[in-house]
């Protein structure tokens, strides 16, 4: 039986939960809840910042054989507009809190892109197999969203994150 | 029935011995010696059989995408005053640029119904449907969302690895694209 993988917005190293088919709301807060409390809002100079986000792979069912080639990365275009951004990092496989101040070490997520992707298991390697099955899999990934003064209010773009991996 | 069932695939080898995902760990990679490989639909799926054979086969491999939505709930620009029923909603200001018949409008959380938008005019918002909020009184201001009109996505791919071209089966379409022999496919 082939794999069930999903995403998982994570509260600690191995504790998250499902958002396969759910939403990763950037917030001013630190929770999982899709809400509309805790927005970002403009700030009348420099930028603000959300508390940071962590996914991780989870494997839900497990392949025949193994899973491998874990990559992230987003369609190459921002279409947030002016003043809103996003930056993701590869963390490994080490666990810190989420936090609010700007996220150092990141990069760009819409310079990821499938030619040019965030590396999924740089630490975590791999392959996962069977006996992987119900557990999490791959690195951990940090985003965070930032808004600057020059940012507009109002009704964003939705942007894409893809998660793709190899199965046999 | 998930994407990665929609298809089952088999291989005949040049003695006659079938390989299949039930098949031994060792053999199931490798398609060395492979005359024919199959991708037969499952039941009920109306979805075309492949087939490969006359060429030398080397391996193959499945390749699955995630496609999470960021920002997948967008908020209003503002409160709609809603009265407990009511399937007319007022808003605060002209709306007509932001929403449009067909729409889907709702809290947002999960759990909350979704409620799709009728009409649109320059002072309120009709509703499907009576409004039926779990959390806010009567006469209340809202602040409410709009559903995404894109929904997470899952795409499969099937890829057989020949001598001179790969040809990637897509489990969600059916259809099948060949690129060079080591070309990478992400979608």
């Amino acid at each position: 039986m082939s794999a069930t993988i999903q995403i998982h917005e994570m509260s600690a190293l191995a504790s998250g939960t499902d958002k396969t088919s759910g939403t990763v709301r950037f917030k001013d807060a630190d929770n999982a809840t899709v809400d509309t409390g805790n927005p970002l809002a403009i700030p009348s100079s420099g930028s603000i910042y959300s508390y940071t986000k962590k996914l991780r792979a989870y494997m839900s069912a497990p392949p025949n054989t193994q899973i491998s080639n874990l990559r992230w990365y987003s369609d190459g275009s921002s279409g947030f507009g002016t003043g809103i951004g996003v930056v993701a990092r590869n963390i490994g496989t080490t666990w810190a809190d989420n936090y609010k101040t700007e996220m150092s070490g990141g990069s760009d997520l819409f310079g990821y892109t499938s030619a040019s992707p965030l590396d999924g298991d740089a630490v975590d390697a791999g392959p996962f197999v069977p006996a992987d099955d119900d557990s999490y899999i791959g690195d951990l990934i940090e985003l965070q969203m930032s808004v600057a003064s020059t940012a507009t209010s109002g009704t964003l773009t939705a942007e894409t994150l893809t998660l793709a991996y190899d199965e046999i | 029935m998930r994407v990665q069932e929609v298809y089952q695939w088999s291989a005949e080898m040049a003695d006659g011995s079938v390989v299949t995902e039930d098949s031994p760990v060792s053999v199931r990679e490798g398609l060395t010696d492979c005359v024919r490989f199959s991708l037969t639909p499952a039941d009920g799926v109306p979805f075309p059989r492949h087939e490969i054979s006359g060429v030398r086969m080397i391996r193959r491999f499945c390749r699955g995408f995630h496609k999470h939505v960021f920002n997948r709930k967008t908020e209003l620009p503002g409160k709609l005053f809603w009265k407990d029923g009511a399937d007319v909603m007022e808003t605060t200001d002209d709306w007509r640029d932001v929403l449009a018949p067909g729409d889907f409008i709702g809290k947002g959380v999960d759990g909350e119904a979704w409620y799709e938008v009728v009409t649109v005019d320059a002072d309120r918002v009709a509703i499907s449907r009576p409004y039926a909020g779990r959390s806010k009184p009567a006469g209340m201001f809202c602040r409410m969302m709009k559903a995404p009109s894109e929904a997470p996505v899952f795409i499969y791919l099937h890829c057989v690895v020949c001598d001179l071209f790969r040809v990637w089966f897509n489990y969600g379409t059916g259809a099948a694209t060949i690129t060079g022999p080591d070309e990478e496919l992400y979608l």
